[in-house]
Order: structure tokens, then C-alpha cells, then sequence
């Protein structure tokens, strides 16, 4: 599909490219984006419409999501991607000591989750993972998500296996230093992801903070695409 | 500091101040705003400044800690004297050992970090917010839950005491937050 068009040769004669830069990098932004729109023209519309409608940010780059297995608040193994696969998950990295950001994100999440109806909820996996995971027990965090909504997965395990899932993201977490006792610092990405039924983080709230009512309606919209 | 006996009886929110004190506040104006100047930065050792401060506690709420032993304390902190104030430390009625925290976000990653004190420049105000400043107890003796009422009392530098009774708020209630860079 790429060869044979006249002039696209031409990009490969770098010298001219060089001289000429502003209008070639105009022909060939408009060759690409023709070429691409050629590729898949109503995938491409049909995603542009729904990214539209969302509250979230698009991430023009898709996360993946983490290939790990942690424990659910039950004790229960819990394989993210297998469970994840075909539902639209909502997913967020926190601990249950965290004083404001967390608790407040999360209890977003549950009144987003309370607007749904039963259908639309059904198809929506909303998880959580602490990144204090000595600290969070599935005990801790049952009692901390029980307060909010228990239907939403509250997942832990070994530090390296949480760390693992974060960077996996593209996040590195500075190491916790934990003294006998006393206060320590923990710190935990600040978004809330939105991942596709093809397991792709392609949106999400940088901060953390959708309305109840922006994460439903943007759940809604997730769940009626035909992904 | 866990101490609940250090708290005083004040009865108003807004902190007690004599018309001597708002006349020492004028005859050391100069030199309290020389300190103000030094005391933006975060400083808990600063006795001598807030003579001429005027400190108030408004819209404060503490956090449903959602039965953790641990909760949450913001406000607006009003200074409108003539020379800063710092807030040092929190009780309340339910127990817990007081620190002062900051969040911080940078590059996507969340952190919060022990302060040790919270300065309150003269004339302006300091917001304690979810995702930016707060006050924290640790290790309470009784956990409150959203709808109950805790009485807090916060302690200044330069200003008397100020008691407070805080609505404890559950997390999907609060409005705003998340305090954007």
C-alpha cells in the first residue's frame, strides 16, 4: 500500500527534505495521515467519535495492561490480564493509608459504578492495587474498599510483583524505606486508567478525579463500542 | 504529639485577640514583617512572629479515615494581621499523633511527604486540600465515620489556640480536591 504513489520516493532523498523541511513535513504529515485514514478509514472515525464523548484523556499511545498475578481481597489469585479480557476496566494504583487522594478517587469510582445499570456494570471491571502491599493486607484493603464498594477488586502481593505491574506501565515508584516504625513516604501514580476490552489503557483521568458522573457516562460509552 | 491537655478552651473559631495585641501588632509591624520575609519558609521554631498575626480556621472537615486509625484534616487558614503565623501542630478528641503532610505530583507519581510546619503569610490565606496540604493523627484512640462530628484544635506559632468542630466527611463527598499543578 506504501509503494508506488509518486513522490513518496522522494522522501528518501534526504538532502532536498533537509532544504526544503517546513513544506515537506506538511506533504508528508498529509501523505501519512492519508495513507492511515486509507488503512482502516472507519476504524479510525468510529474511535476519533467515541474518544470525542469521553470525559477521560485519550492517550495517543495505549498502555498495556500488566501482565501479573496478585490476591484479591478474599485471598483468591487474580490474574489481571485473563480477568480483565473482554470487560472495560477501571484500574488504580494506591495504598490504604493514603490520607486523601486514594480514598477519594476510589469513592468516585464506587458512585460511578452505583449509576450503572446492571447490564452496562456487568461488563465493567473496576480493580484496585495497592503499591504498600506489607502494609495492605487483603484483610486491610477488604475492610478499606468494603466501605466504598466491595465489588470492586482490591488487589495485593509481593512488592516486587506490584512494582513489576507499575512499571510495566511506564512508571518508576522510588523504593519504600520502611524504619521499625514511624511514618514513611509512599507514592503511587496519580491516574486512574480506562482499559478497552482489548486490554488497552487508551484513556484515563491524569489525576485521578472524574466526577461520578463523567467516569459512568465514559463507561457507558466504553461498553457500547464495538471494540 | 498526642497531647490532648495542651488544648485550650477558646469557645469561637476565630482566634481571641485584645486590642493590645493588635496595638503590639502595630508597634512591631516593621520588624514582623522583616520575619514574615523569612518565615515562608517552612519554620516550627518561629516564636517570636505573629504577634501582629490574626489566624482563622474556616470551612474545615476532617476525612472518613473509613475505619482506619488514621484521619485527615483541611481548612482554609486566614491570615489577616500584619505578620505571619505558622500552623505547628493538630489535636482532636479522638486521639492520634499529629503530623503535617504535603503532596506532591511529579511525573505522574503521587507523593506525600512530612512537613514540619505550614506557613501562613501574613495577609493570605493557606489552603489545606485533598492532594495538597493536610494535617494527619495517627493511631486514633476512637475512629469517627462520615455524618459524626470531631472537635479539633489547632496550634499556632504566633496565635493562640484554635478550636474548631470539624463535620467528618466521607471521601465520595468532597467536592474539588485533587489539587492540580
Amino acid at each position: 500500500m506504501t509503494g508506488g504513489r509518486p513522490g513518496h520516493a522522494r522522501l528518501h532523498d534526504t538532502a532536498p527534505f533537509r532544504r526544503r523541511w517546513p513544506p515537506v513535513r506538511a506533504v508528508v504529515g498529509g501523505l501519512l495521515t492519508f495513507l492511515l485514514g486509507c488503512a482502516a478509514p472507519e476504524e479510525g472515525s468510529r474511535l476519533a467519535i467515541v474518544s470525542e464523548r469521553l470525559s477521560a484523556t485519550q492517550h495517543l499511545q495505549p498502555y498495556h495492561m500488566p501482565v501479573v498475578t496478585l490476591t484479591d481481597q478474599t485471598g483468591a489469585p487474580f490474574e489481571l490480564r485473563a480477568r480483565a479480557a473482554g470487560k472495560v476496566t477501571v484500574l488504580y494504583f494506591g495504598y490504604t493509608q493514603c490520607p486523601d487522594v486514594c480514598p477519594i478517587t476510589m469513592s468516585r469510582v464506587a458512585r460511578a459504578l452505583s449509576l450503572l445499570d446492571e447490564e452496562t456494570r456487568a461488563r465493567v471491571l473496576a480493580v484496585f492495587i495497592t503499591v504498600d502491599p506489607e502494609r495492605d493486607s487483603p484483610e486491610e484493603i477488604g475492610r478499606w474498599l468494603g466501605a466504598m464498594d466491595p465489588s470492586i477488586y482490591g488487589l495485593t502481593g509481593s512488592q516486587e510483583a506490584v512494582d513489576d505491574a507499575v512499571r510495566q506501565l511506564g512508571f518508576l515508584l522510588p523504593p519504600l524505606e520502611r524504619p521499625d516504625s514511624g511514618w514513611y513516604e509512599v507514592a503511587h501514580p496519580a491516574a486512574l486508567f480506562l482499559f478497552t476490552p482489548e486490554l488497552l489503557g487508551r484513556y484515563g483521568y491524569p489525576h485521578g478525579d472524574p466526577t461520578p458522573e463523567a467516569l459512568a457516562e465514559d463507561l457507558r460509552n466504553l461498553v457500547t463500542f464495538d471494540w | 504529639m498526642s497531647g490532648s491537655g495542651r488544648r485550650r478552651r477558646s469557645g469561637t473559631i476565630r482566634a481571641g485577640r485584645s486590642r493590645a495585641t493588635v496595638a503590639l501588632a502595630v508597634l512591631t509591624g516593621l520588624m514582623a514583617c522583616l520575619d514574615a520575609r523569612e518565615s515562608r519558609s517552612v519554620d516550627a521554631s518561629g516564636d517570636r512572629e505573629g504577634e501582629g498575626s490574626a489566624v482563622s480556621v474556616e470551612g474545615a472537615f476532617a476525612l472518613d479515615p473509613l475505619g482506619g486509625d488514621r484521619i485527615a484534616i483541611y481548612a482554609n487558614l486566614v491570615n489577616a494581621g500584619s505578620s505571619s503565623d505558622t500552623l505547628v501542630s493538630i489535636t482532636t478528641d479522638v486521639g492520634g499523633s499529629s503530623s503535617l503532610h504535603e503532596m506532591a505530583l511529579e511525573e505522574g507519581i503521587m507523593r506525600m511527604r512530612p512537613i514540619p510546619a505550614i506557613a501562613i503569610p501574613a495577609g493570605s490565606s493557606v489552603l489545606l486540600e485533598p492532594g495538597g496540604l493536610h494535617g494527619m493523627l495517627e493511631g486514633l484512640e476512637r475512629i469517627p465515620a462520615a455524618g459524626q462530628k470531631i472537635r479539633v484544635t489547632f496550634y499556632f506559632s504566633g496565635t493562640a489556640p484554635i478550636e474548631a468542630v470539624l463535620p467528618v466527611r466521607h471521601p465520595g463527598d468532597v467536592q474539588g480536591g485533587h489539587a492540580h499543578p
